[in-house]
């Protein structure tokens, strides 16, 4: 009996060496939940995203679907209807308003691949527009140029941009003086009409 | 000018109220989600013969820039009655009682809403009460909080709301524009069913503490009818995407 017992431990311990124990997701456990569904307790998982925690109890504060992550031991909420706005590390497209000589204020109206219902205001600073040094903003955009750009950051609600990146810049330029659209001429823009010739931070697919 | 007469008596000899219905019974309910096109996030509400519809927009972009907030999102409320939505013609223009309504709502809704994940943003909900029949606050908070959950708006709870009150000696639950004009009191609640937090209480008339107190637990008992109700809307809306039920985790937790 004892030789058994052992034997049935090794056996036990050598299946649990060569496979250790890793509880998969369960997609099983996923579950349609609204602002306010009690998810659990804290002796049973983490609050992740979608969800808060209050007096030791976890609730979501949208309305999606609820997943368990078993091995973490935390759950989650993926929401069903996510409100448009900059998040960081997104991409944007919009359009500069007023370009000062460090500064330029761009209202975005493409986040992701989404469209804003409203424009959103981002501040693109000078350092944050090139990886080269950069004298005045002129020489990085002007207003009424189409840009693209990176959110650098969204802290206190303020949204910082930068267009460092071969596919970040210009995507679209007008003349400063006759407001006609600039062509891009080897490495300059020229106004077609005007003949007046300007710089820009260019996006690789400028004008395509 | 009204035709309106003041009815003899509001609960007849069997207990029934003037519409037929029990002390403790809710009139009946239409949640709809989803309803405009335009906005972020819509609902409508009919209940019994009200009829309300609201429009949620944002987190968006504050204007003018000086109500803007660094630490969290502005929340704006209009609520308003058409004119086509009482017996007599309302002026359109917005009364003294509209603004009052429109800050309650607001104040009720606000506890609800996580406005600090929307800093220097604002979101703005338009109540708009297309046909009255008393309670249209309450009806027009259950329908906000819903709209609010439909634009995405991250939200500790659904807000429910109704009201309560004394008609005929009676304390009632739900009261109609009859109950309310000619009863002896009126106590409209909101609350986080959930989060057993009450979000509104006003009170308008007389009750004694007994009084108060079963008027209140009738009303927070609608309210988490109204919740369930909330709930089987926000569902419907979203039930081609999703094939699961909702925990039933509201019963426990109110408690």
């Amino acid at each position: 009996m004892k030789t058994s017992t052992r034997c049935q431990d090794r056996t036990y311990l050598a299946r649990s060496m060569a496979k250790p124990f890793m509880p998969e997701k369960n997609p099983g456990r996923e579950k349609f939940v609204v602002p306010g569904s009690k998810l659990g307790v804290i002796e049973e998982f983490t609050a992740g995203k979608g969800t808060y925690e209050t007096d030791g109890a976890i609730y979501s504060h949208h309305v999606g679907l609820a997943t368990t992550d078993t091995s973490k031991k935390a759950v989650s909420v993926v929401p069903k209807n996510d409100p448009i706005l900059p998040a960081e590390g997104q991409n944007i497209i919009g359009q500069v308003t007023h370009a000062m000589e460090k500064i330029a204020v761009i209202d975005i109206v493409k986040i992701g691949n989404k469209l804003s219902p409203t424009p959103f205001t981002g501040v693109l600073h000078i350092s944050a527009s090139s990886p080269r040094y950069e004298k005045s903003m002129s020489e990085v955009c002007r207003t009424l140029d189409i840009v693209r750009a990176k959110v650098a950051s969204t802290t206190d609600g303020i949204i910082r941009l930068m267009t460092v990146g071969d596919n970040l810049g210009v995507l679209k330029a007008y003349c400063s003086n006759c407001g006609y659209p600039l062509a891009l001429r080897r490495r300059l823009l020229k106004c077609d009409r005007c003949n007046n010739t300007e710089k820009r931070k260019l996006a690789d697919d400028y004008n395509s | 000018m009204s035709k309106e007469k003041a009815p003899e008596r509001l609960i007849d000899d069997s207990g029934l109220r003037i519409d037929g219905r029990r002390p403790e019974d809710l009139r009946p309910i239409k949640l709809e989600v989803g309803v405009l096109e335009n906005a972020d996030g819509s609902a409508f509400i009919q209940q019994g013969k009200n009829k309300i519809l609201v429009g949620v927009f944002g987190p968006r972009e504050i204007h003018p820039k000086h109500m803007v907030l660094p630490d969290r999102a502005v929340i704006r409320c209009r609520y308003r009655m058409a004119p086509f939505s009482t017996e007599e013609r309302k002026n359109p223009a917005p009364s003294r009682r509209e603004i009052e309504i429109s800050k309650v709502i607001r104040e009720a809704l606000e506890p609800a809403v996580m406005s600090e994940y929307y800093p220097r943003t604002v979101i703005d909900i338009f109540i708009e009460a297309l046909q009255c029949d008393g309670g249209t606050r309450c009806a027009g908070i259950v329908a906000a909080s819903l709209a609010l959950a439909d634009a995405g708006i991250s939200m500790k709870e659904l807000v429910s709301a109704c009201s309560a009150g004394k008609v005929g000696g009676q304390v009632v639950v739900d009261l109609c524009d009859l109950e309310d004009k000619y009863g002896e009191a009126d106590l409209p609640v909101a609350l986080m069913p959930n989060l057993s937090a009450v979000t509104l209480i006003q009170m308008d008339g007389k009750l004694s503490r007994e009084e108060f107190e079963k008027a209140l637990d009738m009303a927070s008992e609608a309210c988490r009818q109204i919740r369930n109700f909330q709930a089987e809307a926000l569902r419907h809306k979203y039930q081609g995407m999703v094939d699961t039920e909702e925990p039933p985790a509201t019963g426990e937790a109110s408690k």
